[in-house]
């Protein structure tokens, strides 16, 4: 009875964030006759970017990838990703203003002499150093990927963020249209007219349509969001595409008119227009898109986000109970952390609910899901031996493990539609979940190796009993560790075999799970063999921490292979990081002290 | 000689090697950043040593490469097995696990000696009845005057060294390789030094190998016949020219060529449609795939299948995959895969998860109990 207990108390402390957290952006200025449903614009169903999802999505994915954070300030007031969307894409002059293009390089700050006071800077003070740019991105596109130097991979995202800002501006009118739904209601008269009365289609007739029909093709390719509802043979639609099609005789979707009218009341901050317009809209695609709602909820509600802190509040009450040795206060924190692991499971649930997949895709799944099956595990060595160390491991991979996912969504959409090569849920439930889950194991192994050290060489607590116990702890997960990762690795080389024809080629990322399992096996051998002790086995899993990384991300950095499409450039400096800091905790371990308990009993 | 055995037997060896072999794996991954993966794969695994070239043209050696690691771990196992090994119940987890990696290892090294990789370029509407190799090349003299089948007369590559001369009482004419090209650059311009055939329309200049994993040599040949001791003139062959030469030999017309290995397949296959989707709006392939026919006429078989990513076409003991496409989505790229021991792979697998799983949970349980029995001594 007493793990329901738990399981209740660890509940409790999910509903902060499950109930209260749902962040519904603030009731902002320019209302004129009703409240900003700012939700209702959220949930609009678009096609952006190969897949189906909320426009709140598209707000906060766009907005992360040019700003770097959800939320900016102008003049004071705090404007949200939303807000910020359908101010580029209606009332553009104003958002042209907003200080969001975040340029980190100095080379690119002195290129464009923009001084170093801020770091953000708006669209109206890069837009005359277009062409600069743009001649600097086209020198940098001639260099192969992987041989481009950081100021060139600068350089490129900075323009393509321009790009991308541009491509929202023109989503649902031309930039500068003052009023473009009465310019397609003309224009559907115009047509209406041309088919009612076919001879009237004269020279200048087609003169004018070709016009027209160069005027909405420009459009279309200057814009990114669709938002058209498929139609018969057609797929989802720009709004500029659609008037293209209209133009060729396909019948008019109420979607273009609709969104080109919200334009205009937003221009006019007319709430109640706006309000009207989408409740029928919204009410139409709930049935047809039931998951669009739910996913911009998900978006609202951030629970991987708000997992974080939860974590940070178990690791310290763990600490506080292990210094005071509470065995009451442990108790409370191995229920923060089993609260915070629950709110980690819904939103990786929620997550899977949407995309249809399994966790893993892409990079961000695999950090969620890595520092979840970390925690789950560091969970069970703690329901073994009770003594705060699996609480302490399961906080550090599930926190650390949470801030690498929200780093790496500061690069776009984190559900992404999945390529061809990887099309296949057999195989993205087993192959890439198994190898994900042997990451897992060699982080808790490695965290509690760092914990040992610390305890064994610096603070120098280590009972003899509890230094046995670590051993214990360290083996058997290493021993799982192996056994995922060499399950998960041979998955792979089955799939490889299966959609390209070889079960082994040698590619990166092949090469840095076998590095895992090869670690494995050379630690198990070296402790069999007496090669190393128990001391020795702890350094050689921190270690292991190193060769995870390197396999995990160090081989994506490369750029080059057959799985290069989790290809990622940044978080170089991290990595690097990372390993000095495991390198540090070897040191440490290696310090010429004497087992603290053997020191005691003498 | 027991004494020795246990000495090779060492775990230590075995640790020993695994670290070297994760330095190898290292190595070759990282080697992949300035070579194509092809190379690096001969130079650091398909290898017994890893040479670093030196200024003075000398080479040393700087690691043990995949070979030589793989054999020492083979001996170092066998060892294991004739002297330390406990041959009980319990162990036989291990045991099956260290099998199940020999057969791995060996696996590999047939794999890597046996397989034959080879591509099928079909444009809309082709048919094939052969693939071809992606780096093997060689020179044939067609017979067209068969009946039902052509006799084709083939020179590997082998013999095509500048300086070879090429006479077999099989073949109807002598060959003289005058020059070899590994790689050209080739224009339309007249050229003196063929005096027969296409070639004298075409300037080839030497150029350096290419190694890429996408990039092709263009291998060119000049070359002489003769006949009956007398020569009847110069040609220059290309494995980028399209269509054969015709050459008069004594009383025979033959079609001859310079073009990548063709190994022949019982059954035709014909290209009906190639289908590319991608995501809405963007580049991101969705899905490709080939609709093609098979006609087999030993079989008697005519069908319609479609090849895709992840759905390959098995047949005649090779597999078809889809690879890519070119041309605008006009033209499918099947990779041709010839392996038979394609299946070890699979049962070695199967066995050193078993084996490893059994010695694990057996383990675990022991564990268990010990903990347990822990747990209530603490209590007491």
């Amino acid at each position: 009875m007493k793990w329901i207990t738990t399981l209740l108390l660890a509940f409790c402390i999910t509903t902060p964030t499950l109930v209260a957290q749902e962040q519904t952006p603030a009731n902002q200025t320019n209302t004129l006759n009703a409240i900003p449903n700012w939700n209702a614009l959220g949930d609009i169903a678009v096609m952006h970017q190969g897949r189906l999802k909320p426009l709140d999505t598209v707000a906060r994915s766009s907005m992360l990838m040019i700003c770097g954070k959800q939320s900016f300030k102008f003049k004071g007031e705090t404007l949200h990703a939303l807000r910020w969307l359908m101010d580029v894409m209606c009332n553009p002059q104003l958002a042209d203003r907003y200080r969001v293009f975040l340029i980190h390089d100095p080379d690119i700050q002195a290129l464009l002499k923009l001084g170093e006071e801020d770091k953000r800077w708006s669209y109206l003070e890069l837009e005359s150093h277009l062409g600069l740019l743009a001649s600097q991105a086209d020198q940098a596109q001639q260099v192969q990927p992987h041989q481009r130097n950081r100021y060139q991979r600068a350089v490129l995202e900075l323009f393509g963020h321009i790009t991308t800002y541009r491509r929202l501006k023109n989503s649902i009118a031309p930039e500068k249209s003052p009023d473009f739904g009465k310019e397609i209601a003309q224009l559907i008269d115009y047509v209406q007219w041309l088919i009612k009365n076919p001879k009237k289609i004269d020279d200048d007739a087609i003169k004018q349509l070709n016009i027209l029909k160069t005027h909405y093709d420009q459009l279309a390719a200057r814009s990114s969001i669709h938002f058209v509802p498929p139609n018969g043979d057609l797929p989802w639609q720009r709004i500029g595409e659609h008037m293209r099609n209209v133009l060729a005789g396909a019948p008019v979707d109420p979607a273009a008119p609709l969104f080109a009218l919200v334009r205009e009341s937003y221009q006019l901050g007319d709430w109640q227009m706006i309000n009207q317009l989408l409740e029928d809209h919204l009410e139409t695609q709930a049935q047809q898109l039931p998951k669009i709602r739910s996913e911009a909820k998900f978006n609202r509600m951030a629970l991987l986000y708000n997992a974080m802190p939860v974590y940070v509040l178990g690791l310290v009450i763990t600490l506080i109970a292990m210094m005071l040795k509470k065995r009451k206060l442990l108790t409370a924190g191995v229920i923060v952390v089993i609260g915070a692991f629950l709110i980690h499971t819904i939103g990786l649930g929620w997550r899977m609910w949407i995309e249809g997949r399994p966790p893993v895709i892409n990079l961000y799944g695999s950090a969620v899901f890595v520092g979840w099956g970390a925690t789950l595990m560091a969970l069970f060595l703690e329901r073994f031996y009770k003594n705060g160390l699996g609480n302490i491991a399961a906080t550090l991979t599930g926190f650390s493990t949470l801030i690498i996912a929200h780093h790496l969504s500061l690069s776009g959409d984190t559900i992404e539609p999945v390529r061809a090569v990887l099309d296949s849920n057999f195989w993205l439930t087993t192959h890439v979940l198994i190898v994900t889950l042997g990451y897992s194991s060699m982080f808790v192994a490695g965290a509690i190796g760092m914990i040992f050290v610390v305890r064994d060489v610096i603070l120098r607590n280590l009972s003899k009993e509890s230094y046995a116990s670590m051993g214990r702890m360290v083996y058997g997960i290493i021993c799982f560790a192996m056994l995922f990762s060499f399950v998960g690795t041979v998955l792979g080389g089955i799939w490889a075999d299966q959609s390209w024809g070889r079960f082994w080629g040698w590619d990166p990322k092949e090469n840095g799970a076998l590095l895992i399992v090869m670690w494995n096996a050379a630690v198990l051998h070296a402790r069999w063999s007496g090669m190393v002790q128990i001391r020795g086995m702890m350094i050689m899993a921190i270690l292991g921490n190193c060769v995870t990384a390197f396999s995990w991300f160090g081989v994506n950095m490369m750029g080059v292979g057959l799985h290069s499409y989790g290809f990622m450039d940044g978080a170089f400096f991290w990595i690097i990081a990372f390993w000095i800091s495991q390198l540090i905790f070897v040191a440490i371990g290696l310090f010429p002290v004497r087992p603290a308990q053997i020191q005691s009993q003498s | 000689m027991k004494k020795i055995l246990k000495k090779l037997a060492s775990l230590r060896i075995t640790v020993v090697v695994l670290l070297a072999g994760m330095l190898l794996v290292l190595a070759g991954t990282l080697a992949q950043t300035h070579m194509p993966i092809r190379e690096a794969q001969s130079i650091y695994f398909q290898s017994f040593f890893v040479w670093l070239p030196m200024q003075n043209g000398m080479q040393i050696p700087i690691l043990p490469g995949g070979y030589t690691l793989g054999f020492i771990m083979l001996g170092n196992l066998t060892c294991a097995y004739l002297t330390t090994f406990k041959w009980t119940f319990k162990r036989s987890g291990v045991l099956v696990m260290h099998a199940g990696i020999v057969m791995l290892l060996v696996g590999q090294l047939f794999t890597d000696l046996l397989t034959i990789e080879s591509q099928m370029v079909l444009n809309h509407g082709d048919a094939k009845n052969y693939s071809e190799a992606l780096y093997d090349y060689e020179l044939v003299l067609i017979d067209p005057s068969g009946e039902k089948t052509n006799t084709v007369y083939s020179i590997p590559k082998t013999k095509l060294i500048t300086g070879n001369m090429i006479a077999d009482n099989r073949l109807p004419v002598a060959i003289s390789v005058k020059e070899f090209l590994p790689n050209a650059e080739l224009t339309m311009e007249s050229n003196s030094i063929p005096t027969q055939g296409f070639g004298m329309q075409v300037k080839a200049v030497k150029a350096p190998m290419v190694q890429g994993d996408n990039q092709r040599n263009l291998h060119c040949v000049y070359i002489d016949l003769i006949h009956a001791g007398k020569s009847l003139g110069t040609w220059l062959l290309s494995t980028a020219f399209i269509k054969p030469d015709a050459v008069i030999i004594g009383d025979k017309t033959y079609l001859m060529q310079l073009r990548h290995r063709r190994y022949m397949l019982p059954m035709t296959i014909q290209l009906q449609e190639f289908e590319h989707k991608r995501f809405t709006g963007t580049n991101t392939p969705m899905a490709f795939s080939s609709r093609v026919r098979l006609i087999d006429p030993t079989q008697n078989e005519d069908r319609i299948i479609t090849i895709s990513m992840n759905q390959p076409l098995r047949y005649d003991g090779k597999t078809f995959y889809q690879a890519g496409f070119a041309n605008e989505d006009k033209t499918t790229i099947l990779q041709v895969v010839l392996n038979p021991v394609a299946i070890l792979p699979y049962i070695a697998c199967i066995m050193v998860t078993l084996g490893m799983g059994f010695h694990f949970v057996s383990h675990f349980t022991k564990f268990k109990k010990q903990q347990t029995k822990r747990d209530t001594e603490v209590k007491a």
